[in-house]
């Protein structure tokens, strides 16, 4: 059942598309990722959501309701949501439990509710021995599950999530996943998540939307992205894939300096065009020596690596450069000639 | 908003420009006369020399002493700077025409009680030996108004050097330099932009200071731009010229402002982001006392002596006489029971303090929220036309208001809105960055996110943000207060026998030789500004710190 839908969903600066053309279906209790660079348009895309930007096109419609259109927009506070801000955005003047119970005295629930209430969330984040302090007695982890109870706790139809892990530090960041996921799924809201790191948006997200210059690149599960990325720049964003220019010969057949490679997924441009092609950093073998030759490898030479203990990193130039993860145990010295050999099956054609 | 903001700003200044390029009398008719007299009187060419000089001298004897304090309170292991930092903090909230008093009866040239001491010293005989200081002189000018504009350069420099990390001087250290070499290399080249601004700051503040300059000049025959200015509305007014006079004052100020917000903007914060690791301090060893001279010196010229002298003369029949049988409360008597002039003005100035304090502060409030948070359209002009009366000087403003509000529809003059006006004016630009920078310390995600809960625009306001800037806007109401109570630049074109303030009551009493009652007055100003900065530290709010 759809629950939230942007359709169309256009914003300008100055004749700019922050956010071009995009349209977007969320079912109810849905954890969605708006993953992408800085500057993808995905934060704007949650402040419309929020309803803090009117849109210049399309629009934005909850239970089949339009909230926001052009000229039309429901302010943020008639809209049922939540938000977890990048900068936490606790008040600084209100004591953890206040700053959690202000949803609720905003919905004006009676006292005693609220109180009920905020405590439970205390209790579900864990900072029931800290209702009474400030905010600035607390450290940043903490700040931000008071954020979190405090989104939570009028138990807003849609929860919004606006980087909230950027400005924690990693061993944090990677608790507060596990956090965030498994009070989704106590809670069930409908959540929208703005992330840049491809980490969280694999770890948390039902569905992934990568963005990139204001558009939608691709939507599909962490699954499907990481695994049939649709376009290069999904490729490269989501990490650990080389993406290497090739021209197509025809059928499953394309052309690399010379040499003829199989790839046996994906998209084909049409014979004697240019295309790219990704593939995994650990999907193929690094073989030494280098005249293993025809059997769908190029030739190659080391320029770099880096040991990693469970692996090693080669940087190779095949007239492209590719990085590689080969087992520990192989150890070439740079300048050392190398085939590099590809599954047809673990490559992937981009035309995109 | 803004139209009434426009008027208030930019009306007095249109007065000033038509009035300064008009015939005085009917028929009005365009004229470049008055300027052609600005340019070939002697009468205008020497003051606007003396003026030149004078605070060209007041900006390098600040920087020549400013700047090594500075350093010394930054990067070393002075003892006391707590108290150094706050005596610093006295002499910058004293008003300067106070120390100009002040500085009369220390260095008056034959009563002064420096001049006592140095005869009782030496044993020469007043009227036959040369006095060791005479304050009526330009350089009195000069001494008087840098002891109260030094603390701007000591403030910008120690600015700017707490937020040079000390990594910077390290990376220096490591590579060799000894650490005078460090000093001159580094530190140096990075805190040039603070000494240049702060140096630009003291030079604007001596040119358009009347207080000192009407105190310790016109009894020795000098004047400055800004008593030759006061002089022109001497009867009979000579008002065009006045205006004529005023804008040269108007445009330096502009240029000068123009200048130092480049140089500050260029380079002087370009280190702030950086990331410290503490401050290392050179250890001074046995320098420490050699250090604290200028300290000493400074301070007691700013600070020690001239507020010994104003209470010693306060509670005295006659301040140049022995203590015994000296002592009296018939000043205090005088002031607050006895002279109705001075319990005039004393309720004048309060009502002045009180209300330009209520309504700057509102206003700067409202202007700081509508155009910070782009609420309205051409927000940019009202910040810019709030902040855009720093670059008027107070004598300046003061003319402009005296064209503009001496004719019909609004014949202002003879009242206190006019004075009202002026110190609104005046210290909208200090309010509005007051309110402007709390208000840029509270995250806009602060107001979003009550909204998101369900709070609308005022209610956000209401529970967030009014909470979250009540220290800022609490010392912006203060702020203004004490700007205002102290104010005699404006005031003193402006004041009628009815609209007297303490600060012109206590220049008029000085015609008399009134002491007793001056130094009163200046220690009840002194009193209430010292219990309001305390005030602001006792209302912070330091859960929002």
């Amino acid at each position: 059942m759809t629950h939230l839908e942007l359709a169309g969903l256009t914003k300008r600066y100055g004749g700019v598309g922050a956010v071009e053309d995009v349209s977007l279906s969320v079912a109810k209790g849905e954890f969605i990722c708006l993953l992408g660079p800085s500057g993808c348009g995905k934060t704007t895309t949650l402040r419309m959501i929020a309803g803090f930007l009117e849109p210049d096109g399309g629009e934005i419609r909850v239970a089949g309701e339009v909230v926001s259109r052009p000229g039309r927009s429901l302010p943020p506070e008639r809209r049922n949501m939540s938000m977890i801000f990048q900068s936490y955005a606790v008040w600084p003047h209100m004591t953890v439990l206040e700053n959690v119970a202000y949803g609720l005295k905003m919905q004006k629930r009676p006292a005693a509710e609220r109180r009920e209430r905020a405590l439970a969330m205390l209790a579900a984040t864990r900072l029931t021995d800290h209702a009474d302090k400030y905010p600035a007695a607390l450290s940043g982890g903490q700040q931000q599950r008071v954020a979190l109870a405090r989104a939570l706790a009028p138990n807003p139809a849609i929860l919004l999530l606006d980087e909230p892990l950027s400005n924690l530090d990693a061993n944090l960041r990677g608790e507060m996943r596990m956090e965030i996921r498994r009070l989704h799924e106590q809670f069930g809201n409908t959540s929208i998540y703005v992330t840049h790191d491809q980490m969280e948006a694999m770890t948390m997200a039902d569905r992934i939307v990568v963005m990139n210059g204001g558009r939608i690149e691709q939507i599909g599960t962490p699954h499907e992205v990481y695994d049939a990325p649709k376009s290069r720049f999904v490729a490269r964003f989501i990490g650990a894939s080389n993406v290497l220019e090739a021209k197509h010969v025809g059928g499953n057949q394309v052309e690399v300096a010379g040499h003829a490679l199989e790839i046996g997924r994906g998209d084909f441009a049409g014979a004697g065009r240019d295309m790219s092609f990704c593939v995994k950093t650990h999907d193929v073998d690094l073989v030494p020596d280098g005249t293993a030759h025809g059997n769908n490898a190029l030739p190659g030479v080391v320029r770099s690596h880096a040991y990693l203990g469970s692996h090693r990193d080669y940087i190779v130039d095949v007239g492209q450069e590719m990085l590689i993860s080969a087992p520990a145990s192989l150890d070439l010295a740079p300048g050392a000639k190398v085939s590099v050999r590809f599954h047809a099956d673990r490559c992937r054609g981009l035309v995109q | 908003m803004a139209l009434a903001l426009a008027i208030l700003v930019l009306l007095p200044l249109g007065w000033l420009a038509a009035t300064s390029l008009t015939t005085d009398n009917a028929p009005r008719e365009l004229t470049f006369r008055h300027y052609h007299q600005l340019f070939v009187d002697r009468s205008f060419l020497e003051p606007f020399w003396v003026t030149l000089w004078t605070s060209v001298a007041v900006g390098l004897l600040c920087v020549a002493f400013a700047a090594p304090m500075a350093w010394l309170v930054s990067r070393t292991d002075l003892p006391a700077k707590r108290l150094l930092r706050m005596m610093i903090l006295a002499s910058f909230a004293t008003p300067p025409f106070l120390g100009a008093f002040a500085w009369v009866l220390l260095g008056g040239p034959n009563a002064g009680l420096v001049n006592h001491w140095y005869y009782w010293i030496t044993g020469f005989k007043p009227f036959e030996a040369e006095s060791l200081v005479n304050i009526f002189s330009a350089w009195g000018i000069v001494f008087v108004t840098a002891l109260y504009t030094f603390p701007y350069v000591f403030t910008f420099v120690a600015t700017s050097l707490d937020h040079i990390p000390s990594d910077l001087e390290e990376a220096s250290a490591i590579l060799g330099a000894p650490a005078w070499r460090t000093a001159i290399d580094v530190t140096l080249p990075l805190a040039l932009p603070a000494l240049l601004a702060g140096f630009l700051v003291a030079f604007l503040q001596s040119m358009t200071l009347f207080g000192p300059a009407a105190i310790l000049a016109l009894p020795a025959s000098i004047d400055t731009m800004t008593t030759r200015i006061w002089s022109l509305f001497q009867f009979p007014p000579k008002l065009g010229l006045a205006a004529a006079a005023s804008l040269p004052l108007l445009l330096i100020t502009v240029v000068l402002l123009r200048a130092q917000a480049r140089i500050m903007g260029r380079r002087g914060f370009s280190v702030l982001g950086g990331k410290s690791t503490g401050q290392r301090l050179l250890r001074l060893g046995v320098w420490k006392p050699v250090a604290l001279l200028p300290f000493a010196f400074v301070l007691s010229c700013s600070v020690l002596l001239p507020y010994g002298v104003l209470a010693w003369t306060a509670f005295v029949k006659n301040y140049s006489a022995p203590a015994a049988g000296n002592f009296t409360f018939d000043n205090w008597k005088f002031v607050f029971l006895e002279f109705s002039q001075t319990r005039l003005a004393l309720t004048n100035t309060f009502l002045l303090g009180v209300s330009a304090a209520t309504a700057g502060t509102l206003l700067a409030t409202t202007i700081g929220y509508l155009s910070l948070r782009k609420l309205v359209w051409g927000h940019r002009w009202l910040s810019f036309l709030a902040t855009a009366p720093v670059a008027i000087p107070g004598i300046v403003l003061a003319v402009g208001l005296f064209l503009a509000y001496t004719h019909a529809p609004l014949v202002l003059y003879g009242t206190l809105t006019i004075i009202f006006l002026a110190y609104l004016t005046k210290e909208m630009p200090v309010g509005y960055q007051q309110v402007a920078s709390s208000l840029k310390s509270v995250h806009p995600e602060l107001e979003d996110a009550s909204r998101i809960f369900g709070a609308t625009r005022l209610r956000a306001l209401v529970d967030v943000t009014a909470p979250l800037i009540r220290n800022g806007v609490i010392a912006t109401w203060m702020f203004i207060f004490i700007g205002s109570i102290r104010e005699l630049s404006a005031t003193i074109l402006l004041f009628t026998a009815r609209t007297k303030t303490v600060s012109v009551t206590m220049f008029d009493l000085r015609e008399s030789n009134d002491w007793g009652p001056i130094a009163v007055l200046s220690l009840t100003m002194l009193a209430i500004t010292f219990a309001m900065i305390l005030a602001i530290n006792f209302f912070n709010d330091r859960r929002v710190t």
